[in-house]
């Protein structure tokens, strides 16, 4: 074979350039610390870095959003907290205020603190998160949800309630609508409510002995009128009697769903109403019991219509006792999904990263000695053709 | 007396081959130089009775070390090497511009999902704001993306100009070798204009796959494409670049034969100019066509959840985002006056290539650029029932003669219309539509949810109605007819269905109507968060982001394929190229050899000239006493 001195230079450096082309990659791989510089150097590779960068980000974004969704839960939680003591507190003033030995001075005290209260729980029922934006107004977080109006209160929120994307498959709700947390207690046992007809002049006190839900009620009214002070009549809601009996003071008397316990002496014409359950809201269930205790109460008449006044109310405020808290059960189940899903999103995350860096990442020890023998072959190229080219038969010309 | 002639002959022999040496030393570095040799023979021998007496030498020949097969697989490696490293280096241009970490589409896409969802988390003004601003970055984004695929797509018509003036130069340098060898006497061939000849046609090999013939008269005869001769004898042939028939903004390859002018872009391949068509046809433009497609998809389902919510003051969320629709152009040698609108219908179906509409006389044909597949039409063409194929809508105004054509981008040009009409974050829907409420007078617990619309087009969609139920199973809508209400199934009303939960009672009521002043309402911008994964693309299979990566592949792929192919071309070149250096180069050593060599017999011969002189001398002094 012949050797052109043309062909012996072109190849030489030829050689020489492309050990430099490939030092200069591994240089910048490990300049970059990345194994993909350009998509062209594993295409495959390229579109599944995007692809988990993707995931990544949205995962990072469902991190971001459950964050966001607990503070509010909690903010929720710590507010209903607050209610809950609140609504304890003025359980606490009514059941003083019953006791027998107020006077009616003592009553109106206790009719101040109570209004104090109600104005406590408006502030708690409007209170507004981070963003400036109403907890407890449903979508329209702009409005405040309750007011004060000249009737009684109103909510002027609606029952929306937002849901936050924690996961690519789960969305919690944030936030409860104020209606469903205060304006919507069913007052009585939460299903029928007795009330004593405003009319009666007797002192009879009634109580629904019958705590909880009653199956297949019929929503259907009911009337017990007391045709002499020891004799009674049950009415349905088209005034046809439905039963009839004799009545001593106590005497527990069946009416529709309900078991009523009179007690006092009922005259004759007195009417106690077994109704089903109105809602309410939880400030006029107070403002009932202020007004009652508000209300001077001398003879044994007067004390009936507070004491029914009273035992209403103190059903009411069990019930909405139990509206917060199953709200609240429900927050700290939400919240306990948030931080498992927190946890979840986490252990994803992690098992993400580093499928990420397994397509992206360099191996640093391999590329080092990648980059050391390249730059020995460089050297070992570089010196033979300094070596070679230098011999020439001119020179002993 | 033949001793002084038979010196000086060997001298002048001597002289030449000395010469011959110095040219090869001298060319040692010239490209496509081929290494002379001298040949030199004995002369006819004189008889002188006895027998035949030498009577020197001569130069035979100046011949060059060459080898055609050498030579012609040297052009061809060439050609198929300059054609993949010039598609590597101009690949790797855009592979290098979609995957930048900083300025690629991915980083954009990811932000604005991302202020999306914080949107939906909690559509407050900041949201707001900040979704906006994100909707702007990512606008800009897109327009950066185009903007340098269309710069790239100005250079590579640039270079396809500067490459076929290249080729028209190299080929007038051809047909003026051609002449000048013609030009030379009988047998001998001028050796330096043979190897500057074949230098010409290897860089013409580097920039077209071109096809050689030498005819009877020694004249190389060059064909490009599928037989186009460019160089007959010592006649040439130009191709040159012209405006395209379909697109303004391009530049064809035409040649200009015998015949008149035809375009030539389908039947050039290999080299150079090869090699940049292949890359505006399989790279630049499905990539363009790609991120229009991208953008289109985004604009579209994102517009149209916008639509579906109220928007930060109440209304009808308008659209968010503009984009460019399909780009149509007349061939300019339409005869008729017919014109076509377009529009994309599905952008699932649309594929990743040129459209061409054809008048065939007998009627109209829609037909894939790529695999020339034909797309049967259906309609009439009118706007009220338009051609529609292969997810477009075609309307035709007035008439085309047989032969028309029209060239049909679906989303090539798509990103040039893309803009954000929104004009600040209040324009983002996050509210949903409607709304249910339960009255509170209601006796039992019965809850209603907020609506799912079914029908859009119903003109009281967004009526108040209120839903009284007459008995635990049947209900009326706004004291109309009694109609009958079964647990689990939706009550219908107003072109929205809304789900009860829990037994509702005799007289319960629910009123149901439009959402206002629901700023905390998110439901719509959940919706508008989960776009980023509405699969529209490639009939329903990619998602944005999904069609970004399958772009970023594609491309990389492309490069990657024409880099491991440009090595392996550049190894097979290199070896062609010394293979033909191996016979045709020059060695120095050798040369140094010879130059003693000859050096050394030319002093002999000036010896054997001075011994005849010498001789001569003796004869002359004997002969004078």
């Amino acid at each position: 074979m012949r050797v052109s001195n043309l062909g012996f230079f072109n190849r030489a450096v030829s050689n020489i350039q492309s050990v430099q082309r490939e030092l200069n990659a591994v240089q910048e791989q490990i300049a970059t610390g990345r194994r993909i510089q350009q998509p062209s150097d594993d295409p495959n590779g390229a579109a599944r870095i995007l692809d988990y960068q993707e995931s990544l980000a949205t995962l990072e974004q469902y991190q971001r959003n459950t964050e966001l969704a607990s503070n509010r839960l909690r903010l929720s939680e710590d507010t209903l907290t607050r209610v809950t003591e609140t609504l304890q507190r003025v359980r606490e003033l009514t059941l003083q205020g019953a006791n027998a030995s107020q006077t009616n001075e003592t009553r109106a005290f206790i009719a101040t603190e109570l209004n104090e209260s109600i104005e406590d729980l408006l502030g708690l029922a409007n209170t507004r998160d981070a963003s400036d934006q109403f907890l407890f107004s449903g979508f329209q977080a702009g409005t405040q949800p309750f007011s004060r109006t000249a009737t009684g209160f109103t909510y002027n929120g609606d029952d929306g309630q937002r849901f936050i994307q924690v996961s690519a498959s789960r969305q919690i709700p944030d936030t409860n609508s104020g209606d469903e947390i205060f304006g919507r207690i069913r007052e009585g046992n939460g299903q029928v409510l007795v009330t004593r007809a405003t009319a009666n002049t007797g002192t009879g006190v009634a109580v629904n002995e019958v705590q909880g839900r009653v199956q297949n009620y019929n929503f259907g009214r009911f009337d017990i009128v007391f045709t002499a002070p020891d004799a009674f009549e049950v009415r349905d809601a088209l005034g046809a009697v439905v039963s009839t009996g004799a009545f001593a003071p106590s005497d527990t008397i069946a009416a529709g769903p309900a078991r009523v316990r009179i007690d006092g002496e009922p005259d004759v014409g007195d009417t106690f109403a077994v109704d089903p359950a109105p809602n309410n809201d939880v400030f006029s269930i107070v403002q009932g019991i202020a007004d009652a205790l508000a209300t001077d109460s001398d003879d044994p008449q007067e004390r009936a219509v507070l004491d029914s006044a009273l035992n209403r109310g103190l059903e009411g405020l069990d019930r909405a006792l139990e509206s917060v808290l199953e709200v609240r059960t429900s927050i700290g189940s939400r919240l306990s999904a948030a931080e498992s899903q927190l946890d979840t999103n986490l252990g994803t995350e992690l098992v993400l990263q580093e499928a990420l860096a397994g397509v992206q990442d360099l191996d640093l020890a391999e590329a080092a000695s990648r980059l050391a023998a390249q730059a020995s072959a460089l050297e070992a190229a570089q010196q033979s053709f300094i070596r070679v080219q230098s011999l020439s038969l001119f020179n002993f010309l | 007396m033949t001793i002084i002639s038979t010196g000086t002959d060997a001298l002048i022999a001597f002289q030449r081959s000395l010469d011959t040496v110095a040219q090869n030393i001298a060319n040692a570095n010239t490209p496509g130089y081929s290494r002379q040799n001298v040949t030199l023979q004995a002369r006819t021998p004189q008889f002188v009775g006895f027998g035949f007496l030498g009577r020197g030498v001569e130069v035979g020949s100046i011949t060059r070390s060459y080898s055609e097969f050498l030579t012609q697989q040297v052009q061809t490696a060439g050609s198929s090497a300059s054609r993949f490293s010039t598609l590597a280096s101009f690949a790797a241009r855009v592979d290098d511009l979609l995957a930048d970490p900083a300025g690629g589409l991915s980083p954009a896409l990811s932000s604005f999902y991302g202020a999306v969802q914080d949107f939906s988390s909690d559509p407050s003004s900041a949201t707001r704001t900040a979704v906006f601003a994100e909707a702007g970055n990512l606008v800009a984004r897109f327009d950066a993306l185009d903007q340098r695929l269309v710069e790239t797509t100005r250079e590579t018509t640039q270079a396809i100009e500067q490459s076929v003036a290249e080729i028209n130069q190299l080929a007038t340098q051809l047909a003026q070798l051609n002449q000048q060898i013609g030009r030379g006497d009988g047998n001998a061939q001028p050796n330096d204009l043979l190897d500057q000849r074949d230098e010409v046609v290897r860089q013409l090999a580097e920039r077209v796959d071109v096809a050689t013939v030498t005819d009877a008269s020694g004249n190389i005869n060059l064909f490009i494409g599928n037989g186009l001769s460019l160089v007959v004898g010592t006649q040439q042939f130009p191709i040159d670049v012209r405006q395209s028939e379909f697109d303004p903004t391009r530049r064809e390859v035409v040649y200009e034969g015998l015949n008149g002018t035809i375009p030539i872009e389908n039947v050039l391949t290999g080299g150079t100019l090869g090699a940049l068509l292949e890359f505006q046809n399989d790279v630049l433009d499905p990539s363009r066509r790609a991120l229009g497609a991208t953008a289109s998809s985004l604009v579209q389902t994102f517009n149209s959840q916008n639509a579906q919510g109220f928007d930060a003051f109440g209304d009808f969320g308008q659209d968010i985002f503009s984009i460019g629709g399909p780009q149509v152009v007349a061939s300019t040698s339409n005869s008729g006056t017919g014109a076509i609108a377009v529009t994309v219908e599905d952008l699932g179906q649309i594929r990743d290539t040129n459209y061409r509409f054809i008048d065939e006389g007998a009627g109209f044909r829609l037909v894939r650029s790529d695999t020339g597949e034909v797309l049967p039409l259906t309609g009439s063409g009118t706007s009220a029932d338009p051609f529609r194929a292969g997810g477009l809508a075609i309307v035709l105004t007035g008439s085309t003669d047989d032969g028309d054509q029209f060239s049909i981008e679906p989303t090539l040009a798509a990103i040039d219309g893309l803009g954000l009409t929104a004009r600040n974050g209040n324009a983002f829907a996050a509210a949903g539509l409607l709304r249910g409420e339960a009255a509170t007078t209601n006796l039992s617990d019965a809850g209603i949810d907020d609506g799912t619309v079914v029908d859009f087009a119903n003109p009281n969609l967004l009526d108040s109605a209120t839903i009284t139920f007459v008995s635990p199973t049947s209900f009326q809508v706004n004291g109309g007819p009694v109609q009958v209400f079964t647990a689990g199934s939706p009550i219908t009303v107003n072109g929205a269905e809304f789900q009860l939960s829990g037994t509702p009672a005799a007289g319960d009521q629910f009123t149901v109507g439009r959402n206002t002043a629901a700023e905390g309402d998110n439901r719509n911008a959940l919706l508008l968060a989960a776009t980023q994964d509405t699969e529209v693309l490639q009939d329903g299979t990619l998602s944005i982001g999904q069609a970004y990566a399958q772009l970023v592949a594609d491309v990389g792929s492309v490069t990657a394929r024409a880099q491991a192919s440009a090595e392996a071309q550049q190894v097979v070149l290199e070896s062609a190229e010394s293979r033909r250096l191996e016979v045709s180069g020059v060695n120095l050593d050798e040369e140094a050899a010879d130059l003693i060599r000859f050096q050394q017999a030319y002093q002999a011969a000036a010896q054997v000239v001075s011994i005849g002189s010498e001789l001569f001398d003796v004869l002359l002094n004997a002969t004078r006493r």
